[in-house]
């Protein structure tokens, strides 16, 4: 029987869940997993981690930077050109 | 009881770039918040990442540097934790597999250090801190940098083989145009591993690490400090916590970092559409042949190729231009001596106030220079200020001396009529001479040079003074 | 609905400014648009010059709202518009507004949205289908000739069939994703939905830069390929099955070969997805985090901040998806993501292989006729699915009561064109 620690889960996502949440989110876990093991042998299959087929990189040039204005202007509380929090204590 | 201390060192350089890592804006430095930034590197929605291939060039290139074997293929991974600076919660790096493996540094006294890897990853934006209102301020100038990370195993014993190797790493990485290493900048910082242990054990003490080291000073006082710190504990029975610790530059002791109130899960996992990194054949030996020979190798081989003395050739290869400079002067002109003696007197001093990226003298513009002296077409004398100004300015040597009627006079006829002239104007210094003060001679010498605004060859002027004073 | 050729356009502003009012009545009966434009700049006289078209919310359009239907985006407005919506507008194609959709994308009713829940012109009784589902009703109700979806694992293809328009996913990363607020970087695409295949087909032409072509050709060596696996799914409702069925017999008399193929990880599709795509969500959503753009909840420190914001703004929907997601990237369920990758790999596999023998899949869109809203039950997606997996092509045409869905190989958009013109012809025909 796998157990889920949906505490911790929860707080490593930083996102808080009532208890009712919990339990659902835990029961539709168990259910992937339970998926999982109906799929049978997976021994010796390399996982597909992406599917792009794209190899080309990019030339090392510059572009111009976005306004400031216009990166800043959606974040609230922002001020002195940068974006702002509560004073952080290192 | 006898105790050993064992270290690691991991090295972030941040490449000489032009652009950032995943975005097109430009890797420089300014006092302005979030003026070099974009979608991409701020974190906002809808951003899509492209692989900077100058990157790939120069994390290769390192790798060459400090032997290092280059995979074929290598892919990026995310490191997922929260923090204001972390402008998409997670940090792009290569967990799984490192664009270069299995390196090592020798040192001066026989040991090696083994390099187990070194990865490409995005740096952080920066944090500042208001100091009168509650506020901390986030600017993603730095955000997606590009760095590399050198991780090396625990080979290090003490503290002089740590700088050695810093300094090794610097010395080869600017050699090599992967990055400029300016500590005081901040573009090569590292972090100290280190565990103390009973000498002769093979077991592992508990180990701490010191985080963002900027400079040997520091470097090697923090050394000592942990050290002594470990030894106490150990000694008094004091629990020693293993722990990521900041070092106080004022106090000289390191200090416990705040540590997190909630659990951290990294959750690394394969990018989804980043592309993998491919190094071809091609490409591998294009970097080899950009490679150049670095510091070491010139000093075995400036004596040889050159008969310099090894102080000479330690000055000449410290810096890659100097070193390039005077290797390509070489060619054109065989007085090796001459080259070196002028690189390592003058051009120095020149330098002294500015700095050597202003050096502009070409090889062509110092062999011809030092022909025209070593041909007497000019003096060492006019022949040092004309050098004075071309090793900032980059002109043609015979050029200045065509445009300011430098060269000097060799003609004897002009020569001994002016020295002619001065002995029958200073018939006492004449005297003075015969009567065997030879201080005289420098008289008469310095008049012509006065005549001729320093532009007589000496050693004629000299040798026809001496005639003709005999004569008078 | 609205026919791109037959538009005659002389003058996209007044043009629009005519058309506002009936937009706006529309809206008001089928609630498809969160935000309707007040007017349109001066357009170049392109090759969509005043054809008008609707975006999904989740996809950045300059100095006008894109919130994707979130708590989280509410008075988001981009500086600059996502480069498929520049290209439309190079063609001079009329912006007239952005259509609603499950919070995030999460969702295949259009029932998940903080803003309205669009209504199936069709009958508003009955699902529109999500989770494009104000895209789907816009084209249905004759807003727009066109609209810009995102197809994850069908949510531009299945909100079609249940709105009885066509929609299109292309090949994975034919069309720029720049400005798409993206969830599963794997398999996200920008989609269309119009009024017909050869419409969807310019469209798609337009924004994929020209990558794909938008020139439709009968080609009847097309050998057509019929997943066993999908026709047998035990919960596929009768009436659709007959009716897909019915349209394969009609392309066999009309010549088509057509050739049994077998799909055996069928059963595998959804815990794949599921497990494949929460993880990556998991991921992409940590950038949301009340600071750098968004609401932003109150808290005395950063973590308070981020926590607040996060939690008080995002649906439940979105919040299982990102705890899942947490949950498979971390030390205890990364084993099972693996798996779901693995199970990955082998459902490329199968398809390369079914590939070999036919040039198209042909199967339904969707395992239900539409059903009344509420009733969703959750495998809307199942049919839809494998295409976002494997990269593949795929096309929804609306056909009797329901959609066929055409597959083809990555990057053979030709072949899917083709067959979903044929498919489009023989529905017109009453056949």
């Amino acid at each position: 029987m796998v157990k889920i620690d949906m505490d911790r889960t929860s707080q490593i996502a930083f996102i808080k869940l009532t208890d009712e949440q919990k339990k659902k989110f835990v029961e539709s876990i168990l259910n992937n997993i339970e998926g999982i093991k109906k799929a049978g042998n997976l021994e010796g299959i390399n996982p597909t981690t992406k599917i792009t087929k794209n190899i080309c990189y990019r030339k090392d040039e510059v572009v111009s930077p976005s306004n400031r204005e216009d990166l800043l202007k959606n974040a609230k509380g922002n001020s002195n050109g940068a974006f702002s929090v509560p004073k952080i204590v290192e | 009881m006898e105790y050993e201390v064992v270290m690691g060192l991991e090295v972030h350089v941040e490449l000489g770039t032009k652009t950032k890592l995943f975005c097109s804006c430009p890797n420089t430095f300014s006092t302005e918040p979030n003026v070099f930034c974009c979608p991409k590197c701020a974190g906002l929605p809808g951003a899509v990442g492209a692989l900077n291939e100058k990157a790939i060039e120069l994390a290769s290139k390192a790798g060459l540097s400090l032997d290092c074997t280059i995979q074929n293929n290598s892919t990026f991974d995310r490191k997922h934790y929260f923090y204001p600076d972390l402008a998409s919660a997670y940090q792009t790096t290569q967990f799984y597999r490192p664009i270069c493996v299995n390196g090592h540094v020798d040192l001066s006294d026989g040991s090696s250090i083994g390099i187990k890897q070194i990865h490409i990853e995005e740096d952080a934006g920066k944090l500042v801190h208001d100091p009168y209102i509650d506020a901390s301020y986030v600017d993603y100038n730095r955000s997606s940098r590009c760095l590399i990370e050198i991780v090396s195993q625990p080979d290090f014993r003490n503290k002089a083989q740590v700088i050695e190797y810093l300094d090794t790493l610097r010395s080869r990485l600017i050699y090599a145009g992967v990055s400029s290493c300016k500590m005081e900048e901040g573009i090569m910082r590292c972090d100290i591993n280190l565990s103390v242990r009973e000498k002769g054990s093979d077991k592992l003490g508990v180990r701490t690490e010191i985080k963002n080291m900027a400079s040997f000073r520091s470097i090697e006082r923090a050394i000592e400090s942990e050290t002594k710190r470990h030894i106490k504990c150990i000694e008094t029975g004091e629990k020693l916590i293993q722990e990521t610790r900041g070092w106080n530059d004022e106090t000289g002791q390191t200090f416990a970092m705040r540590e997190k109130e909630y659990a951290v899960d990294y959750r690394y996992f394969p990018d989804p559409e980043l592309p993998e990194i491919i190094i071809t054949d091609e490409m591998m030996e294009k970097f080899k042949s950009e490679i150049p020979e670095f510091p070491k190798a010139k000093m075995q081989r400036y004596p040889k190729d050159y008969g310099l003395s090894d102080y000479d050739t330690e000055i000449i290869v410290s810096e890659k231009k100097l070193a390039e400079l005077f290797e390509n002067t070489a060619k054109l002109y065989s007085g090796y001596k001459n080259i070196a003696n002028w690189i390592i007197g003058d051009l120095q001093s020149i330098i002294k106030e500015t700095s050597i990226e202003d050096i502009k003298i070409t090889p062509e513009s110092f062999a011809s220079l030092l022909k025209m002296v070593d041909e007497s077409v000019i003096n060492t004398s006019t022949g040092k200020s004309v050098f004075a100004k071309i090793v900032l300015s980059g002109e043609d040597p015979k050029s200045i001396v065509e445009k300011e009627g430098l060269a000097q006079i060799s003609d004897d006829g002009a020569i001994r009529e002016m020295i002619i002239k001065a002995i029958n104007e200073n018939p006492n210094v004449v005297a003075d001479y015969k009567g065997g003060k030879e201080k005289a001679l420098t008289f008469f010498v310095g008049q012509i040079m006065k005549a001729t605004k320093g532009k007589c060859n000496p050693k004629i002027v000299n040798e026809i003074l001496k005639e003709e004073l005999a004569k008078a | 609905m609205i026919n791109i050729d037959s538009l005659k356009c002389q003058d996209a502003k007044a043009d629009f400014a005519l058309k506002i009012p009936e937009i706006k009545k529309l809206n008001e009966e089928y609630k498809a648009l969160v935000t309707i434009c007040d007017s349109v700049d001066d357009l170049p006289k392109g090759s969509l010059y005043g054809v008008p078209f609707t975006v999904k919310d989740n996809i950045l359009t300059k100095d006008l709202l894109t919130t994707a239907c979130s708590k989280t985006l509410e008075d988001y407005c981009p500086y600059e518009d996502a480069h498929v919506v520049k290209l439309l507008k190079e063609q001079g194609a009329t912006l007239v507004g952005k259509a609603v959709m499950d919070e995030f994308a999460f969702g295949s009713t259009g029932e998940s949205s903080c803003n309205s829940v669009a209504l199936n012109p069709l009958d508003k009784a009955l699902t529109t289908g999500g989770s494009s589902s104000g895209s789907a009703v816009s084209v249905a109700c004759g807003m727009a000739a066109f609209s810009l979806g995102s197809d994850t694992s069908g949510s531009v293809r299945q909100p079609a069939a249940m709105c009885k328009v066509v929609g299109v996913k292309p090949s994975y990363e034919t069309v720029s994703m720049q400005g798409l607020f993206t969830c599963v970087t794997s398999m996200d695409c920008i989609g269309v939905l119009a009024s017909n295949v050869k419409d969807s087909a310019k469209i798609l032409e337009t924004i994929s830069d020209g990558k794909i072509s938008g020139d439709v050709k009968e080609n009847k060596n097309i050998t057509i390929g019929i997943p066993q696996e999908y026709f047998d799914y035990s919960l596929l409702d009768k009436n659709v099955k007959d009716q897909v069925m019915s349209a394969i017999d009609s392309l066999k008399a009309d010549g088509y070969k057509v050739v049994p193929v077998s799909i055996p990880t069928f059963d595998s599709h959804w815990v794949a997805y599921n497990i494949i795509g929460s993880a990556e969500v998991s991921s992409n959503f940590g950038k949301v985090d009340g600071i750098k753009f968004g609401h932003r909840s109150e808290g005395n420190s950063w973590e308070e901040i981020f926590v607040n914001s996060r939690t008080e703004c995002f649906g439940e929907k979105v919040k299982e998806r990102i705890i899942k997601g947490t949950y498979f990237l971390g030390e205890e369920g990364y084993g099972y993501l693996q798996d779901a990758q693995r199970i990955r790999t082998k459902i490329i596999s199968d398809y390369e292989k079914a590939f070999e023998i036919c040039d198209v899949l042909i199967t339904p869109t969707v395992p239900t006729l539409p059903f009344k809203v509420g009733n969703a039950r959750g495998d809307e997606d199942i049919f839809t699915v494998a295409a976002g997996l494997v990269g593949l092509p795929a096309i929804s045409v609306p056909y009797k009561d329901t959609g066929v869905q055409v597959m083809a190989k990555r990057n053979d958009e030709a072949a899917m064109f083709s067959m979903a013109n044929e498919i489009e012809q023989i529905a017109k025909e009453g056949r």
